[in-house]
């Protein structure tokens, strides 16, 4: 609406009087500054304020409230140093090391985070044991072991909202994968065909355009 | 009574006739409005830790080889978190790629510092998206002009400071520049191609904006074909191809947000905390993008229109007699 009033007030040919382009102009600038002015933005101008400092002991998210499921809401928020019901999240140490241990069972368990998405672990119990991860539990975290007949078998969630692995005797090697599954491949098989398709119709159409114009 | 005042920019001045000087003015004008973003960084708005938080676990794992991070492993205190299968991913993109650009130290605020040059880069591509789709149906100097309004608009100034709605501000982007490729459409079907790509931009950058942008697309296609001879089936045809490839880009977030949406329990968030609102937020973004809709389609389309063709019946310059027949009305 701006651009094509202003493209009469400022046209070449058509002959308007300076009051009508003074006035639309003060209109404008009330309309920007009134806006600025009630939203307090020109406070960030007056007296910036510090950039917000990334804190990783009070790096929490406040959406864990959707994917927490609802049993182990409280028992996880518990661990991080906080409520459901509040924003407030206590500052907790954080030393970034990943951690496993066995909560039920004997036996030696070596882990190796692979890439952020992967997790592999070498186990040797005495027999069954459970392991817990340092790791939320999401349904899409699955068990793959070249050994096991029911690979997503297995992949449970602790009372507190962690991942728990239930572990058989004797010596074991499993990863802990977080597979998107096929929503995953097929989303970026059809951005990259889609993209491919764009990349290639794109000038081909035009140049057939270019063409048709011509003759 | 004054005297009436002919105003000829080009003429009298040839430099704010060139479109590398009004360029730089919005380049200028972008800058202005976001120094304290670019000087301190992205400043305390409602979300600004999330969007802190979130950027530096992306950054930090996409440069690590993890291409798209839709597990972010270390958030939550180390705990983990999947957010990044439904939050939108293009501002964070961007922003982890602007890394080695802007190259500030590894220090504390180094995410909110890179969040902050992201929003002088939206603001300044929002404004050469708007002066391009102004462009289509005024001059360059008022096009700019318009864009400078676009700009300064209170929304934007609320988006950045207040809100710190980087989603919103990256969308900001995208609608103009869809409505221009729309527009375009009209005249080349190649037009389809970038209209896709724009608004598949849009998507990944706020999908609730694309989705509540769609019948105002449609609605422009229509009116816009009308005025410039198209069928209004031909001009629905084009619109719903653009689309449907445009779902086809989105597609890497779309289809898994799709399917596994199920898995998120936004009423488990207004549960436990009764005073975040998220229908209220949709009402007024709804509301606020709605408003000036039919003024605006009112004055695009109809008074506006019939004046410019007078003025161009009058000086002659309207080359194309098959638009002008259409555009001339009946009296």
């Amino acid at each position: 609406l701006t651009a094509s009033s202003l493209d009469r007030h400022l046209g070449e040919e058509i002959l308007l009087r300076r009051g009508s382009l003074v006035v639309f102009g003060m209109v404008l600038i009330l309309v920007i500054g009134a806006g600025i002015i009630t939203c307090r933005v020109d406070e960030a101008f007056r007296d910036p304020r510090s950039a917000v400092q990334y804190d990783e002991t009070q790096d929490l998210d406040l959406m864990y409230r959707t994917y927490v499921a609802p049993l182990q809401l409280d028992a996880f928020a518990k661990i991080v140093g906080t409520k459901p019901s509040t924003y407030f999240a206590a500052p907790q140490p954080v030393d970034g090391v990943f951690r496993a241990r066995l909560i039920d069972g004997a036996g030696t368990v070596e882990l190796r985070r692979e890439n952020p998405r992967c997790i592999s672990i070498s186990s040797d119990c005495r027999g069954n044991a459970r392991l817990l991860l340092t790791q939320l539990y999401f349904p899409l975290w699955k068990k793959i072991s070249s050994d096991d007949t029911s690979p997503d078998a297995g992949v449970g969630v602790s009372p507190e909202g962690l991942l728990e692995v239930p572990i058989a005797s004797g010596s074991k090697r499993f990863q802990l994968v977080f597979d998107g599954g096929a929503p995953e491949r097929w989303g970026r098989r059809i951005t990259i065909a889609s993209l491919l398709f764009s990349l290639i119709g794109y000038p081909f159409s035009a140049v057939r355009a270019k063409a048709g114009r011509h003759e | 009574m004054r005297a009436p005042l002919k105003i000829d920019l080009h003429h009298q001045n040839p430099l704010l006739g060139n479109s590398t000087v009004q360029l730089i003015a919005i380049l200028l004008w972008a800058l202005l409005f976001t120094y304290p973003c670019v000087r301190h960084g992205i400043t305390t708005g409602y979300d600004a830790a999330t969007h802190v938080r979130y950027q530096h676990h992306f950054s930090r794992q996409f440069w690590r080889g993890d291409f798209y991070p839709r597990w972010l492993a270390e958030e939550n205190k180390g705990y983990g978190s999947p957010i990044f299968l439904i939050q939108y991913p293009l501002p964070y993109f961007v922003t982890a790629l602007l890394r080695p650009l802007a190259a500030f130290p590894s220090t504390s605020d180094r995410d909110a510092r890179e969040l902050g040059v992201f929003m002088f880069v939206a603001l300044a591509a929002a404004g050469v998206a708007a002066r391009f789709w102004f462009s289509k149906f005024s001059s360059t100097v008022a096009a700019t002009v318009a864009a400078v309004a676009y700009l300064s608009l209170p929304y934007f100034m609320v988006g950045i400071y207040l809100r710190a709605a980087i989603g919103e501000v990256s969308a900001l982007v995208f609608m103009p520049l869809a409505l221009a490729f729309c527009e375009s459409t009209h005249k080349a079907k190649c037009s389809i191609f970038p209209l896709s790509a724009s608004f598949a931009l849009l998507t990944i950058s706020n999908p609730i904006i694309a989705l509540l942008f769609i019948p105002v697309l449609f609605t422009y296609a229509l009116l816009s074909a009308r005025q410039m001879g198209v069928t209004l089936a031909a001009s629905a045809r084009r619109l719903s191809l653009a689309l449907i490839l445009s779902f086809g880009l989105a597609s890497i977030y779309l289809i898994p947000v799709l399917a596994y949406r199920g898995l998120f329990h936004l009423d488990g968030l207004v549960q436990s905390l009764p005073d975040f609102e998220v229908g209220r937020v949709t009402l007024i973004i709804t509301f606020a993008m709605s408003c000036p809709l039919p003024l605006y389609l009112c004055c695009r389309f109809q008074p506006l229109s019939i004046q410019r063709f007078r003025f161009l019946r009058q000086s002659n310059s309207l080359s194309d007699s098959a638009v002008s027949s259409r555009l001339l009305p009946r009296d």
